[in-house]
């Protein structure tokens, strides 16, 4: 036995002492959006809203130790400032979600690359309408667990490197809040949340999300710019809760490595997020 | 294969995902307008049942009346005159320059109030005033409280500071005439003042869909007893009313009137027992509808009003309204007595 633990142990520091440092580094990125927006639920009234779409983001990518596969989370806070058609009223929506996603990834030949996993995502939002007396307001809540896509080609402009990437999500299944068709919000307050929660599928949430960015590489960091759209439309006890955001991208990404990483990094073989 | 797989599924989620929900439009003209309108009340309006009313008849008796050139004002005018055929206090169609209202529920009544005969005959202009609330103590030692209004609230430290003022008196009449509503949650906080055990104060019904008849399952709405630190009230409460108490006022009545040491007296309530919600028109006018009922502990609808108690109604009489009394608050008082 104590011979057995011996061979064993033996082993695992040959391999140790053997085995080459693999960094993975953090691909991070920070960007603004601004664009336009058309909201409309008709809890708060039939008429759709158009107007200015505010977003800043997070997202993070890494390598996962699986090979071809990276995972990473989002973060989105976004402000729509929409008026109606007659111009008299004001619609403004804000909104904070996050998602983790992990993807696998195929190098494919002329520097392309695409990628297909999957996402689980959350949302928490709300759209108000000040002209509106006991329905001034609509939670927008909801989780998903959906698809996840993206395609790469990396390029060079001159002798700028870039990267034109882009990605997309959708939801498969989920959940989603919404109150019954003429239930206010003090209803609600009172304990009668029966049918406020709904299981969600294409056929009564729909949701496409995609970006499309160009990166170009400065070295140490990258530019972003890029085109953003979003849309959700959803209908539950008879409301339907549209939300479509168009939007100009830009933003700084940076791979980051750990402190400790960066000692052996002479001779460390280096597995980043995206070929 | 595998690859082929998660292709397809991809491609089924995407083509499923192709298209939003719609969302009925209307035209942005005269017709558009008035048939936006229509619909919105046909679809919300909670009341077509309670009230015997035909919608789409009332469809047939105004939409000829609409064409394109008609102007704004006219236009106003023929959706006013249709949504006073729901004679609802809670119906309003607001634009730039009009708010549509429909009167009759309290202007074909007496009014049966006179504030200032109050502060100056009774109280001597020496009440105190919290908020929009005036309160004092009678010379009867009757403690007197009149709320004009449920729009602004009063914290239940509020309350206890003019329930600790009034503690000395016999009863207390509270004043809700011309108090025409506000927000539910503030009559509920007075309401709790005066409970001893949980009460079920009546029941909320919503629409669950756009038919006529496609109402939830009644809720009951229930009401605890306030933080033990608060002033619970036990003596005997008189509760006078007129038509224009209305709305949260009238919903204040019904839960009142189901505590035993609380007589109803004055005139019947306005009613207003349908909770408002809004929505809107193509050209941007509002609209205000009841669409949530509120019914009282027995699943009475209070839409028409509440009636005082038996023997206990009484309107403000002329002549002596003329003198300087109000012949509803002696009333009020002689029932303390």
């Amino acid at each position: 036995m104590i011979r057995h633990i011996c061979i064993i142990t033996t082993m695992v520091i040959a391999f140790c002492v053997n085995a080459q440092e693999v960094i993975r580094p953090v691909n991070s990125a920070w960007s603004a959006e601004v664009g336009v927006s058309q909201l409309a639920d008709t809890y708060l009234s039939p008429v759709k809203y158009s107007g200015e779409h505010y977003g800043l983001s997070y997202s993070r990518r890494q390598a996962m130790t699986l090979p071809d596969f990276l995972q990473g989370w989002d973060v989105n806070l976004s402000f729509d400032n929409a008026k109606n058609p007659a111009g008299n009223a004001r619609m403004l929506a804000m909104r904070v979600q996050g998602g983790w996603r992990m993807m696998h990834s195929w190098k494919l030949p002329k520097s392309f690359s695409i990628g297909l996993g999957g996402y689980i995502g959350a949302e928490f939002g709300v759209l108000y309408l000040s002209r509106n007396g006991n329905n001034p307001a609509q939670a927008d809540a909801a989780f998903s667990i959906g698809p996840q896509v993206y395609a790469q080609w990396n390029s060079k402009l001159g002798k700028l490197p870039l990267r034109i990437r882009a990605e997309a999500w959708s939801p498969l299944i989920g959940g989603f809040f919404c109150p019954d068709y003429g239930e206010l919000y003090y209803e609600i307050s009172l304990g009668n949340h029966s049918g406020l929660f709904h299981f969600g599928w294409p056929g009564n949430r729909r949701r496409v999300n995609g970006l499309l960015s160009v990166d170009f590489d400065f070295g140490k960091s990258s530019l972003r710019l890029g085109y953003k759209f979003d849309a959700v439309s959803s209908k539950a006890n008879h409301i339907t809760h549209r939300r479509i955001e168009h939007s100009a991208v830009i933003g700084v990404v940076c791979d980051f490595i750990n402190l400790n990483s960066q000692n052996a990094l002479h001779d460390a073989q280096i597995i980043t997020a995206y070929y | 294969m595998r690859k082929l797989s998660l292709l397809t599924i991809s491609l089924v989620v995407a083509l499923m995902q192709i298209g939003c929900h719609p969302i009925e439009e209307f035209e942005q003209n005269n017709q558009g307008n008035f048939d936006a309108l229509w619909t919105a009340i046909d679809e919300h309006y909670c009341f077509f049942e309670d009230k015997d009313i035909d919608w789409d008849e009332i469809y047939d008796k105004y939409s000829p009346m609409i064409n394109e050139s008609l102007s704004r004002t006219q236009l106003f005018g023929v959706c006013e005159s249709m949504l006073n055929e729901l004679q609802d206090g809670h119906t309003n169609l607001s634009s730039g320059f009009e708010t549509s209202y429909y009167k009759k529920w309290w202007s074909d009544y007496p009014q049966n109030f006179n504030r200032r005969l109050i502060e100056e005959n009774y109280l001597k202009f020496e009440y105190k005033q919290l908020g929009s609330v005036i309160y004092g103590i009678l010379p009867e030692n009757i403690g007197y409280i009149l709320i004009p209004t449920f729009s602004g609230g009063l914290s239940n430290s509020n309350i206890d500071w003019i329930l600790s003022d009034l503690l000395t008196t016999n009863g207390l009449i509270i004043d809700i005439r011309d108090n025409g509503g506000g927000m539910m949650s503030y009559a509920e906080t007075w309401v709790r003042h005066f409970i001893t055990k949980p009460l079920h104060a009546g029941y909320i019904v919503h629409k669950n869909g756009p038919g006529h008849y496609d109402f939830d399952a009644p809720h009951p709405i229930e009401f605890n007893t306030p933080e033990p630190d608060h002033i619970v009230w036990i003596k005997p409460v008189v509760l006078l009313t007129n038509r224009s108490t209305f709305s949260a006022a009238n919903y204040f009545v019904m839960c009142m009137k189901e505590l035993p040491q609380v007589v109803h007296t004055g005139a019947t309530t306005g009613g207003g027992a349908g909770m408002p919600y809004s929505q809107e028109l193509p050209n941007g006018w509002s609209i205000r509808m009841s669409a949530v009922k509120v019914l009282n502990s027995k699943g009475e609808n209070t839409e028409a009003g509440i009636s005082p108690d038996s023997n206990c109604e009484i309107d403000m009489n002329p002549q002596a309204e003329a003198a300087g009394r109000d012949s509803m608050l002696e009333f009020a008082i002689t029932l303390l007595q």
